[in-house]
């Protein structure tokens, strides 16, 4: 068990208190390591609420230079860095917020031939990939190394996210067993919509590390933040799932 | 009979609407009730939501009462009955 300083006592006090949660739940968080792939919209917002908590160690993947058209919502960036690395203002930032935290930037999406190596590096993994090849790569290495996966995903005003637990809940594969036809890497969303989204997640990622509350597992929480709908769709494993089916 | 239909994710954005009610056959099954709606929306609709044969596509969630529907298209609905179409989304 990672012991807390004195110092991280003090700036974790606030969640301390959190019935349940208490000096062992914190412990808890900095002994862990979590993959955010992906941080624009979604995993930007995500990856700072985990290293403001204490997660010990995160590991960001993302590649790609800042474009204006991210500013809406990759709260991680600044209006200075468009054309640059977007993966270095991650890290920066994400160091700025809190420099107790270890933080290991890695300048690639996920792929078939990346993602043992990425999950690998991890406790937890965050879906917050915008290509659905990224999503089932993420998705089928969680599977076959035993890792939680927070799935993470919005469209213009709504968002959906669910918790899958190799073994035990349905997974990407059950869910969605196949990309949407005509699927557009850029879509229409509000940076709000995503970081409800991504603090969904946090949450989370956070109680499955602490061993607190009850994750969304084999259930899928969808909202709609046009009328403030929230819903839970209850979700069932696939026994002919090729992923995490019988015969795979 | 009367059911309920209501859009989300991208298969909002093919038919413009949040919700409408459609009336259907009395006993009529997904199948029926998808293709009524297919015939009001057209292929923005249709393209999304069903494959060439007509069943719904994989990358969608039917949802009956809340409920997961099963794929084949064969369950019955009854009036009242509210149906939802929800798609697969990604981040970014
Ligand atoms: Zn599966």
């Amino acid at each position: 068990m990672a012991k807390l300083t004195p110092e991280e006592r003090a700036v974790y006090e606030w969640q301390i208190w959190v019935p349940g949660f208490g000096e062992a739940g914190q412990e808890k968080l900095k002994g862990a390591s979590a993959l955010v792939s992906r941080c624009g919209g979604l995993g930007g917002p995500l990856a700072q609420s985990l290293a403001a908590a204490g997660v010990g160690r995160l590991v960001i993947a993302h590649d790609g230079d800042l474009k204006p058209s991210d500013l809406n919502r990759q709260i991680l960036q600044t209006a200075d860095w468009v054309g640059k690395p977007r993966i270095d203002s991650i890290v920066r930032r994400l160091r700025e917020l809190n420099p107790r935290v270890e933080v290991e930037g890695v300048a690639e999406n996920v792929s078939e031939e990346n993602s043992e190596r990425l999950v690998g590096k991890a406790d937890i993994v965050f879906d917050c990939a915008p290509l659905f090849a990224e999503r089932f790569a993420m998705n089928r290495e969680c599977i076959r190394q035993g890792k939680p996966l927070v799935e993470a995903a919005m469209f213009s005003l709504e968002g959906q996210v669910t918790t899958i637990i190799p073994g035990k809940t349905p997974c990407l594969a059950c869910l969605y067993p196949e990309t949407p036809p005509e699927w557009k890497r850029e879509f229409p969303v509000i940076g709000a919509v995503s970081a409800l989204a991504a603090q969904i997640a946090a949450m989370e990622g956070i109680k499955l590390l602490a061993g607190i509350g009850k994750p969304l597992a084999g259930e899928l929480l969808y909202y709609d933040t046009a009328s403030m709908t929230f819903q839970k769709i209850p979700i069932a494993r696939r026994p002919d799932c090729p992923v995490c089916g019988k015969s795979a | 009979m009367k059911v309920t239909f209501k859009y989300f994710a991208q298969v909002r954005q093919a038919t413009g609407a949040d919700s409408e009610q459609l009336v259907l056959d009395d006993g009529a099954d997904m199948a029926a009730a998808l293709s009524a709606a297919a015939d009001r929306h057209g292929e923005a609709f249709k393209k999304l939501v069903l494959d060439e044969f007509g069943v719904v596509r994989p990358s969608m969630l039917v949802l009956v009462n809340g409920v997961p529907a099963p794929r084949g298209g064969q369950r019955r609905l009854a009036d009242g009955d509210e149906v939802t179409l929800l798609s697969a989304v990604s981040g970014g």
